[in-house]
């Protein structure tokens, strides 16, 4: 399985957010995508997701090259964005049925996968309380539960532990690493945050729209190192 | 089933659940319409009786008169609460739930319409069932008559208002503009009194008010209720309607 992005740009007005970025994401693995801010990751994050028409470059989906990503093509990703999107009003529960539904799911099908991420995320004890009665971190683990109830092949995230503690952060990072072993999902992490990455990780650094690193994450402190050295030229 | 029947399922008992828990919204949408009813009318009723015209057989007391205008306003205060909370929901980020489904925008979009013309039509039953009971006279059979009308107009009031939703941004904005929206909508209309007497008090007022929307799909409700319809106007609401629906997708935009 695999996913590419060729010499995709992408403007805001007179702002250059992507310039010519060419990347390739395998299944398996976890990317993470750094940069400082206003490098291009949630636009990039945006235009996967179609919430934005692409304006230059295309897509290759498994093969399959494209100039826009359809509808149908979603079915194949499953997104955890920066803000979290969790209806304060309904339980998990219900939250995780609306998204199943929107993903054409019927009755039987949405409850079986609802009992199957529940176990895989370990979120039983959570889904029958209200987003408002659960921590930041147990938010996320719903948001995450709920990008994987159709069982995407690739998996988005755009820094999705924001404003977490550190326990919450290391549990989504474990989460989100056994996933990649148990159901060799493909995912792109977009993130600040480095003590959440492991060494094996692959890294991209980006900043002003491109690519200025390619490797891998390495130790916690090699990784900032990394990052330091390179993306000063660019501040 | 289609996929896409699932999708309208899912945003349909999404909006119907917000509907129900959100008890003061229903209140606010009977309250307003019910004061305009019983308490404006019944005050005029006596004063502001309309003389025969169109579709109405006889001299038409006033709280009979303002029904069909009071059920538009139900829908138009509906279609803009809920096109309100897509803005709400944009702004919170919940909207990328929405559209990164894998289903075509356009249906999106055309089934958060119908879950919001639903939710008003609802609203203005219970409504009418209230000057029911009040005793204002109100046709059984024009009910039952005046429900696809009724679903119609809501439809096209929760499509304005997506419209409104997808040019705005922010939400400070999106309240201005709503009431720069719903109060001449409202006011410049044949809702609360009919054109003709506007008319009498200034013509430029009479012509601003024909040329309102909402004028026609309150008319158009208030023919259905005594069993008449207006194949022309229908068919502009309808052929409007669908055209916009068409468009919406194109002018919407999740991410603003």
């Amino acid at each position: 399985m695999y996913l590419g992005i060729d010499h995709l740009s992408h403007r805001y007005g007179e702002h250059q957010a992507l310039n010519d970025l060419s990347l390739s994401f395998n299944a398996g693995e976890v990317t993470a995508l750094l940069g400082p801010n206003g490098a291009g990751k949630s636009t990039l994050i945006k235009l996967l997701a179609g919430l934005l028409p692409c304006q230059q470059g295309e897509f290759d989906i498994e093969g399959r090259k494209k100039n826009s990503i359809e509808p149908r093509d979603l079915a194949l990703f499953g997104f955890v964005f920066q803000e979290p999107a969790l209806d304060m009003m309904r339980s998990a529960k219900a939250n995780l049925h609306y998204a199943a539904g929107l993903h054409g799911m019927n009755r039987k099908t949405r409850d079986s996968r609802i009992n199957w991420v529940s176990e895989l995320l370990n979120i039983q004890d959570l889904i029958d309380r209200k987003p408002s009665a659960l921590s930041g971190g147990e938010r996320r683990r719903i948001e995450i539960a709920r990008a994987l109830l159709h069982k995407p092949r690739w998996l988005l995230l755009d820094e999705p532990s924001v404003g977490l503690d550190i326990d919450s952060r290391l549990q989504l990072s474990e989460d989100i690493h056994r996933l990649v072993k148990q159901e060799n999902i493909g995912i792109l992490w977009c993130t600040h945050i480095t003590d959440e990455l492991r060494p094996e990780d692959k890294l991209l650094i980006l900043a002003k729209g491109e690519v200025c690193h390619r490797g891998v994450c390495g130790s916690p402190d090699e990784l900032v190192q990394t990052y330091q050295r390179i993306t000063k030229p660019h501040a | 089933m289609p996929k896409s029947y699932y999708a309208f399922r899912a945003i349909i008992d999404r909006e119907f659940a917000r509907f129900i828990q959100q008890r003061t919204r229903l209140l606010s949408a009977l309250v307003r319409p019910l004061f305009w009813l019983l308490v404006f009318a019944a005050g005029f009723k006596s004063t502001l009786g309309i003389a025969i015209q169109a579709p109405y057989a006889t001299y038409t007391p006033y709280d009979v008169y303002i029904i069909p205008g009071l059920i538009g306003m139900v829908c138009l205060f509906n279609g803009m609460q809920s096109s309100l909370a897509m803005a709400y929901d944009r702004e919170a980020g919940s909207m990328k739930v929405l559209m990164t489904a894998p289903i075509s925008r356009r249906q999106l979009l055309v089934f958060k319409l119908l879950a919001a013309a639903s939710v008003s039509t609802i609203q203005a039953y219970l409504m009418l069932l209230i000057a029911l009971l009040f005793g204002v006279d109100i046709p059984l059979n024009g009910l039952l008559v005046a429900l696809p009308i009724i679903f119609i107009v809501a439809y096209a009031l929760a499509l304005i208002g997506l419209l409104l939703a997808s040019t705005v941004t922010g939400m400070e904005n999106f309240s201005g503009v709503m009431n720069f929206v719903i109060f001449p909508a409202l006011f410049l209309s044949s809702s609360l009194y009919p054109l003709w007497q506007l008319e009498e008090s200034s013509e430029l007022l009479y012509w601003i008010s024909l040329s309102n929307p909402f004028t026609h799909l309150v008319e158009s409700i208030r023919f259905a209720l005594y069993l008449q319809f207006q194949p022309w106007v229908l068919g502009g609401i309808l052929s409007g309607a669908v055209l916009l629906s068409y468009l919406a997708p194109v002018v919407y935009k999740p991410n603003a």
